[in-house]
């Protein structure tokens, strides 16, 4: 019975805490033209922890730099603004980096993002404690 | 009596059948065509595009009369909107079949600094190799842009970025009279453009 008790103590404990970690779904990057440049990755960062959480840099093999940007369209014309603080995840609260909108600015690719291609990245975030850790994801290029 | 009734009802049910059939069939084909971009009455033809082709020709808007011409201003180095906007335009132009052959889409370069015309090329003809780059000198391209109402503007980047080009992101379409007609707004699908583009056909 007491066995129970706690077992109950720590099932609750961990519901209260939210999830246990940040959640990566279905990064992505659209096939990038011969002769350019620069890309984009996409994906969804789901954190349900009760700790917010930034993402603060990327980095990835396919890319000689990367920089997390928002694309805004302000009066009908688009731009491209640089995330300087990064992009905040907070707690409970689901980020997408989608078309149009945030993304993980590739520039100088590497690789080549031909549809079908598996392209490994790494994101460095900070939790609100000023503790940083890293997540590692796999990016497939497909055209969208 | 009884006949009188059956006529009556036979005359009602046909005259039941006849209404659906023009309000489910007939009326639908009468409906006017809605556009997903805005609509422009033009009277005037619309403003020459004069430039160099990614080709390497000079070639000027009434190059490609009797056909539709879907007119967007963007550039290589953008990794995110100008893919996007291309790609689907790549998929509304699948869309319209044998069709496609009376559209000429063309990306005017708004970034003349960084995109040659052989940038262009290589550069489009992965969306689509009937895909069209234009580019010129800066002056020539602001004309361009002006006339069409279209804003553009080098913003500093970073030291890894260089600069970057803000750019009004529609779709401009120009019908089979060489009149502007449309204006398409970035984020319409690939099935509203396929529709606005079969529609001026
Ligand atoms: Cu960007």
């Amino acid at each position: 019975m007491k066995r129970y008790l706690l077992l109950t103590i720590a099932v609750v404990a961990a519901a209260c805490s939210g999830g246990d970690a940040l959640s990566l779904e279905d990064p992505w990057a659209r096939p990038s033209p011969t002769g350019a440049t620069t890309a984009a990755f996409f994906m969804t960062i789901d954190n349900p922890t009760d700790t917010d959480e930034t993402l603060v840099s990327a980095a990835t093999d396919a890319c000689r730099v990367t920089e997390l940007h928002l694309s805004a369209m302000v009066d009908g014309v688009m731009s491209m603004q640089r995330q300087e603080n990064g992009i905040p995840v907070p707690a409970s609260e689901t980020v997408t980096l989608a078309p149009g909108g945030l993304h993980i600015m590739c520039i100088d690719r590497i690789a080549d993002f031909a549809e079908g291609e598996e392209l490994d990245i790494t994101l460095e975030f900070v939790d609100a404690n000023g503790d940083s850790h890293t997540e590692e994801l796999t990016a497939v290029v497909e055209d969208r | 009596m009884n006949r009188r009734l059956r006529t009556l009802a036979l005359a009602l049910a046909a005259g039941i059948g006849l209404a659906l059939l023009v309000v489910t069939v007939v009326l639908p084909r009468f409906q006017p065509h809605v556009f997903s971009g805005t609509v422009i009455q033009s009277q005037t033809p619309a403003p020459t595009v004069d430039l160099i082709t990614s080709t390497g020709e000079r070639a000027s808007l009434s190059d490609f009369e009797d056909q539709v011409v879907v007119i967007y201003f963007g550039y290589t180095f953008c990794p995110d909107v100008c893919p996007t906007t291309l790609s689907t335009l790549k998929k509304a132009v699948d869309k319209l079949g044998d069709a496609s052959d009376d559209v000429q889409v063309i990306m005017v370069s708004v970034d003349p600094a960084r995109d040659t015309p052989e940038l262009l090329g290589e550069y489009l003809g992965f969306f689509d190799p009937r895909f069209l780059g234009m580019t010129g000198t800066e002056a020539e391209v602001a004309e361009v842009a002006t006339v069409y109402g279209v804003f553009f503007q080098a913003e500093e980047g970073t030291v890894d970025t260089g600069y970057l080009v803000s750019h009004t992101a529609n779709l401009m379409v120009v019908d089979r009279e060489g009149h502007l007609k449309l204006i398409i707004p970035p984020d319409a699908t690939s099935d509203q453009i396929a529709s606005d583009l079969d529609y001026l056909l």
